[in-house]
Parts: structure tokens; sequence; C-alpha cells
């Protein structure tokens, strides 16, 4: 049985804060399933899915929040895989529709990381400690930034990649926001602003990471059939992926991510080639992990990503345009920010990107990464299309 | 010391005063005494001002907003000048009904406080002027140094500069207290701050202020000195001066009693 075509994104909405003191979790996840069923044309009495991680909410997670909502949904979904999660939400939420489990599924986001100041990339990596594979990390003392360093080191020292090549990819990003009225950061960079920024963990600068915001965002998905009955053009789901990569007992190869097992998933079952991606929005925790991204999904070989992503491919009117909001470097990263890829590359699918807008999208893909790219890692690859 | 907020222009701004809680979207009681809206400095937010609000509150009903972009407020952008700033307080006076009140401005806050009495005269009852200054001497390599962080190019500094030495030697959980108020705010929105006050010059203007005003300065500040104390007591008719000593450019947190107190007086002696 194959999913390509049957269900669609209907509606999306990404809540428009960087910095919500004054709003809870809770209160920005509901604004944001509000705007998303507003912008479907749907209501909340239509909702009979649901998907969030449930991190971040107490005891039972999610049914916390269906009572915040008083919602009684036919399907729940709390895949907790990291920031890639609502990217695997929302094929999951695809799967039940076209099984007939439910029928309007709403995958919701929000988080108030910045003005509750949370430490992510600083903070310790692949969680608290306790699981038997965390003896051999945590007590040496890992941060989220560190383990994503040490594939930006790998990559170095195996085929040379430059800082300054990194740094395009920053530089890129943040010419996006300047387009994005809603993105945190909107100052356009030089190359040369990141290689002087400070350093966080060698190779990477600060603005070789992505910043940290507040925010949240939703999604309403649905059969194709009664998307196109709704109020806005739908993004059909062409095809899936996801996977996973630990730290296998220190036999992984560093640099072959999940990335290449789910974009591989997603590609065959959507039926479509590299050359067919209009744009890609490309979770970008750090620098660092897109280019690598890039490399695992195909679209250049392996070694190959720090002349792939310099002379301006990645820009909103180059060959490969990605993260044309402004990316979690620039626009917004509130800890986890999967439903951010999809709600622009939806956006971009519809033609509402206004200046950012990518010329002739017809085809996007998204792939969310989740957890620490040096170690344990989670990996979910859509590819999404206007017809 | 109850804390609200309240939507000004789209923006959810946080606010500290006095007396009973309230609902959301309910304005709170200021009728007891005077009402008396303390503005902080640049990169700073109210809770510079808790130790004033406290001591304010069984006489008086204190208001010390956190300015837009500043502390837990809302949104991420400060202000681009003096007088945007200055607007802004006319629009959080009408959102919480208060037609006119006592300016407690600090530092930058001060600026502001001297643009409200000149172009709206009505609003303002009187003036406290806290280490602050009609022209602030804003030095080009503070700046730079301050722009520098914004662009991540150097770690924001912590250290004593705005302190007496007495302060940094003997209390110097106001030195820390001070440090953990200032990661509250964008390093970015400190760096406009300073630009915005290194544009405004009130030197002339204020000479046509036509309000009690009480100038207070720290003897060992540094950055807004006895001089420009000294500037503003001289230009504004019948404004009092008040020096602290051993205290900094933090008065308010430095030496709270004496300050206090000079603040009870002014506010006893208005008519």
């Amino acid at each position: 049985m194959s999913l390509k075509g049957k269900v669609a994104v209907a509606g999306v909405y990404e809540h428009p804060t960087r910095f919500a003191p004054d709003r809870s979790m809770f209160q920005i996840m509901a604004e944001s399933v509000r705007g998303a069923l507003d912008d479907a044309g749907l209501t909340i009495k239509d909702v009979d899915g649901l998907c969030t991680t449930g991190i971040g909410m107490s005891g039972m997670g999610i049914i916390g929040f269906c009572d915040y909502l008083n919602l009684t949904p036919n399907f729940v979904d709390s895949t907790a895989i990291g920031g890639s999660s609502f990217v695997a939400h929302t094929a999951h939420a695809a799967a039940v529709i076209a099984a007939g489990l439910c029928e309007v599924c709403v995958v919701v986001y929000g988080s108030t990381a910045a003005s509750s100041r949370f430490a992510i990339g600083t903070g310790g990596a692949g969680g608290p400690g306790g699981d038997p594979c965390d003896q051999y990390e945590v007590p040496f003392g890992p941060t989220t930034v560190g383990a994503y360093a040490m594939i930006a080191q790998r990559h170095m020292h195996d085929y040379g990649t430059k800082p300054e090549q990194l740094a395009e990819i920053a530089v890129t990003t943040r010419m996006h926001a300047s387009m994005n009225p809603a993105a945190k950061y909107r100052e356009p960079i030089t190359v040369e602003d990141v290689l002087a920024s400070r350093i966080i963990s060698s190779p990477l600068h600060l603005l070789d990471c992505c910043i940290i915001s507040d925010g949240g965002g939703a999604l309403v998905i649905t059969s194709a059939e009664r998307a196109r009955n709704l109020k806005k053009k739908p993004a059909y789901l062409l095809g899936a992926g996801e996977a996973v990569r630990h730290a296998a007992r220190g036999q992984r190869d560093f640099l072959e991510v999940a990335a290449a097992q789910s974009g591989r998933l997603a590609f065959e079952r959507a039926g479509v080639k590299h050359e067919d991606i209009d744009m890609a929005m490309i979770y970008d925790s750090f620098t660092v992990t897109v280019l690598v991204t890039l490399e695992n999904l195909g679209f250049c070989k392996r070694g190959e990503g720090g002349a792939f992503v310099t002379g301006g491919r990645l820009r909103y009117d180059g060959a490969l345009p990605i993260n044309t909001d402004g990316g979690g470097l620039s626009s917004n990263h509130p800890g986890m920010r999967g439903i951010f890829l999809v709600i622009e590359a939806v956006k971009q699918l519809r033609g509402e990107c206004g200046p950012r807008q990518v010329k002739d999208c017809k085809i996007a893909l998204v792939h969310g990464t989740g957890g620490a790219l040096g170690t344990r890692h989670s990996g979910a690859t859509l590819i999404l299309s206007n017809q | 010391m109850p804390t609200k907020y309240t939507d000004v222009n789209g923006c959810a701004i946080y606010y500290h005063y006095a007396g009973a809680t309230t609902l959301p979207d309910v304005v709170p009681d200021f009728s007891r005494g005077r009402k008396i809206v303390l503005i902080h400095g640049a990169g700073s937010n109210s809770h510079t001002f808790h130790r004033q609000v406290d001591a304010l509150s069984s006489r008086h009903s204190p208001i010390a907003p956190d300015l837009p972009g500043h502390g837990r407020t809302s949104g991420v952008d400060g202000m681009r000048s003096i007088s945007d700033y200055a607007d802004f307080i006319v629009a959080f006076l009408d959102k919480l009904r208060i037609g006119s009140a006592t300016i407690l401005g600090h530092s930058m806050g001060g600026a502001i406080a001297m643009d409200l009495a000149l172009r709206f005269s009505n609003r303002v009852d009187g003036l406290i002027l806290s280490s602050t200054a009609a022209k602030f001497n804003v030095a080009a390599d503070r700046l730079e140094a301050l722009r520098a962080v914004s662009a991540g190019r150097a770690p924001q500094s912590f250290n004593t500069d705005g302190y007496s030495q007495r302060t940094a030697r003997e209390n110097f959980d106001v030195v820390r207290e001070g440090w953990m108020e200032q990661i509250k705010t964008d390093p970015r929105v400190r760096y406009t701050d300073m630009v915005a006050v290194a544009e405004v010059d009130l030197r002339d203007a204020i000479a046509k202020i036509a309000k009690p005003a009480l100038v207070l300065a720290g003897a060992d500040d540094v950055g807004t000195t006895v001089a420009d104390a000294e500037l503003i007591t001289g230009k504004i008719p019948g404004a009092k001066l008040r020096v602290f000593a051993d205290a900094g450019h933090y008065a308010p947190r430095e030496r709270p009693a004496e300050y206090n107190a000079a603040i009870a007086e002014f506010l006893d002696g208005l008519k």
C-alpha cells in the first residue's frame, strides 16, 4: 500500500512570537491549533486526531493537552524523537488517515525555551543519563553543540571542508530571514561576521549555531479528497521516511546519519528524483547539520558538501533553495524546530512567501533531525507537492 | 509585590505594582497616595526598582514597567529613540487609565522622563531624574564593545563598573543581582538603547520644564556623573539635587534606604 497523494497538509500556522514570557506553552500551542484550523477553514469540532511530543508536559503528556483543548480524539501520537518529531508526526498522521483511523489530525508544538531560559545546545547531549548506553558518554560531559561539532571536525579532517563553507550556510539563511518580518534576527551578516563570532564548540562559532526563541506552530492533516474542498491549496504528501542512528558501541560511521536511510525511503516512496525537488527545508540546528544532511539525502556526494553549499546554490533564487524562512539559525528555534520546516514548505508550495518565494515551487523536501548528530539522533523526511 | 501583563500596541508589557491583585485585563487600583511610574535604564528592566516599589507600596501607587524588548515584556526588539520610548509610556499610561503621574527615570529612563515632561507635560506631576544626563557621554569604544557583543564577537561583560568601590567590596550580592537581570534582555537591545541614548541632547530644552524636579546622583558614578546631575539641576527651574555617598550608577540597589527616603520626601512635598 502506498500513501502517495492520498493525504495532504490542509492548514498551517506559525505562531508569530519569538519571546513570550506572558504565555504558557499550552497557550502558544492552543493559539497555534486555532491558527492552523482557521487557515484550513476547519474548526476544533472537526479534529479527531492529535500529535505532539509531550516534551515539557508533566504526567500524562498529550492527554493533558487534550484536556486543555477539551478534545477527545480517536487517535493520538506523542512520538518524541527530538526536533524531527513533528515531521515524523506528519507521516504518522498520514498513515492513520489513509488507514481510516481518523480524518482530521492536528500536529502541534509550542515552547517557551527563551523566556524560560532553557540551555538547549549547551545542555547535555542524549538526555539526563541513566540509560545503559549513557555510561559511555554522560560521564565525560558531552553537550549537544559538542556532539555536532565533532561531526564538523570529522568532516573537515576527512574532506578538508572549510569554516568559510559552513559560514555561507549561516549567511544565506540570514539573508532569507531578512525577508521574513517575524524572524528573530534579520540584519544581514557576512562570512567574516560568522568567522569573527566567538567559538562555542570548535569549529562551530556562535553564528554557526541556531538561536533560542519561544514559539510554536500547528499543521492540519487530512485526506487529499477532503483537503481539495477546504480553504487553501493542499500540499500533498508524496513520500515519507524515518530513521534513527545511535552510537552503536563506538562502531558508527560518524558521517553516515539518519537522513541517508529516511531520505532514501522518502524518495523511493514518492517516486521522484533529486532534480525534481524545487526547494528543501533542512533542519539547521547548526550549519554543519545542513551540510551533512544534504550529503546524506543524496543531493551531493559524501565529502562534496563544502563545495555544494557555496556559490549561492542554497539561496531562495539558487539551484536548491533551502530554509527560506530564515531557519533555526536566524528565524526561530524553540528547542524542536521540525514543525516550522513543514509550515514553510507548505507556504512555498502555495506561493505565499512574498519576497522570499521560490519560483515555480511544485515539489518540496522536508528533513528533520532530532537529538545529537554525533551520538543518538533521528531523521524524518517528507516529500510534498502542490499537484 | 504583584506583577501583571497589559497589552500595549500588540506587545505584552510586564509591570510591577502595589496593592491587591486583579483578574487579567482588569486595571489594578492606583488610588493610594501618589501614582509614580518608574522607568528603567538601557538594557535593563523594572526589577531595578523592586526595593523602591516595596518601600513605596504602603503609602503610594508605584508602577514599574519593563520597556518593549526588555526583561519579561514580550518581543525581541527595543525602540529606536528616546522619544519612541516616551510615546510608549504615554500609551502605557492610557492603557492603565492613568491621567498623570510622577515619573521617575533612571539613566536612559531619565532621558525618557525629561522628554515626557517636555512633550506631554499634562501627563507629568513631577520628575525624579536618577543617575541620568541631559547629554550622555557615550564613548565610541563602549558602543563598539556593545556592538561586538550583539554581533556575537565578544561575550557579555559582567563587571563592577557601574558600582561604587564600596558596593563591590561590601555588598557584592547587589552586583550579582544586576548581572542576573542583565541577561534577561537581548544584548542587541542594550546596544540599540545606547545608540538612542547617545543621540539625545536635552541640555537646552529642559530649561522649559515647569514641573517639580528632584535630581538624584551617585557620588562615585563615572558614567552619568555628579556634574551631569548638576547641569540638569541648574537648568530645570526649582530642581533640587541629592547626591548619595558610596553609590555608583545603581543607587536604587546600592543605597536603597536613602534613595527611597528621598523619593518619599519628594512625593510628600508635591501639591
